[in-house]
């Protein structure tokens, strides 16, 4: 066990997406956490060559604080 | 550009970046999306879900009646392996049930899926120190970036694809 975390036995933790509300009440910590996913663009170079986007109208689903609805502005360096 | 969300503190923080941009900020839920039917090309829904799928058939009720024939939806998830999975675990956590429930949900529904490895990467130990503080899964990858010290772990990700039938 390592320190620093105190645990009593195996068992069902939270899923990042169990832990929506916990951002949801902190959007600027959200924002940092926003921007380091996906940090080489790998997913939205993927979607993007996947699907076109251009002249197109896109629902951003859940878009939080917007880090892939302003990217799918651009291309991808 | 469409970008919904409910959450009023995130979408205060998108309006200031759409400024100049065609993005349509909208607050709503994902069960009643505020949108006509077919209005949209493609719908998207990057690490927007619970893995666990609450509400599941309403959810994917909506994104179907709003996305137009032959629209597409892309939907971007945790795959239940990779180095993020091994963290949980190695802190004696069972990891990936909800995320695997995830998975097959999607594909049982006909979605394509790509399984690719990205990085997540939170730059500073300032960053860091905001970001993994305070809930169990969080303060665990913090020890473990501590101890390998570095700001970055790798995620597995599922990318699910569906295109909307042209005809009924």
């Amino acid at each position: 066990m390592a320190s620093g975390i105190v645990m009593n036995s195996k068992r069902n933790i939270l899923e990042i997406g169990d832990l929506f509300a916990f951002w949801e009440s902190q959007p600027e910590i959200y924002e940092i956490l926003s921007q380091s996913e996906d940090f080489d663009k790998r997913i939205l170079r993927t979607m993007m060559a996947d699907v076109s986007f251009e002249n197109r109208i896109v629902l951003d689903l859940g878009a939080g604080t917007g880090k892939f609805s302003v990217l799918y502005h651009q291309k991808p360096n | 550009m469409v970008s919904l969300d409910k959450s009023e503190g995130a979408l205060d923080i998108l309006k200031g970046k759409s400024k100049g941009k065609r993005i349509a900020v909208v607050k709503g839920a994902f069960s009643n999306i505020p949108l006509p039917d077919e209005s949209v090309d493609v719908v998207l829904a990057t690490w927007a879900f619970n893995p666990s799928l609450p509400n599941a058939e309403a959810i994917f009720g909506e994104m179907f009646r709003v996305a137009k024939k032959g629209g597409k939806m892309i939907i971007v998830g945790n795959y239940p392996a990779g180095e993020y999975h091994f963290i949980k675990n190695k802190y004696l956590l069972e990891s990936g049930t909800e995320c695997k429930f995830f998975n097959e949900w999607l594909l049982a529904r006909g979605f394509k899926r790509k399984i690719m490895d990205v990085r997540v990467d939170l730059r500073s130990k300032s960053n860091i120190e905001k970001v993994l503080s305070g809930q169990p899964p969080l303060e665990m990858i913090k020890q473990c970036l501590s101890e390998r010290n570095k700001t970055w772990f790798g995620l597995r990700v599922s990318v699910f694809y569906y295109k909307k039938p042209s005809s009924p």
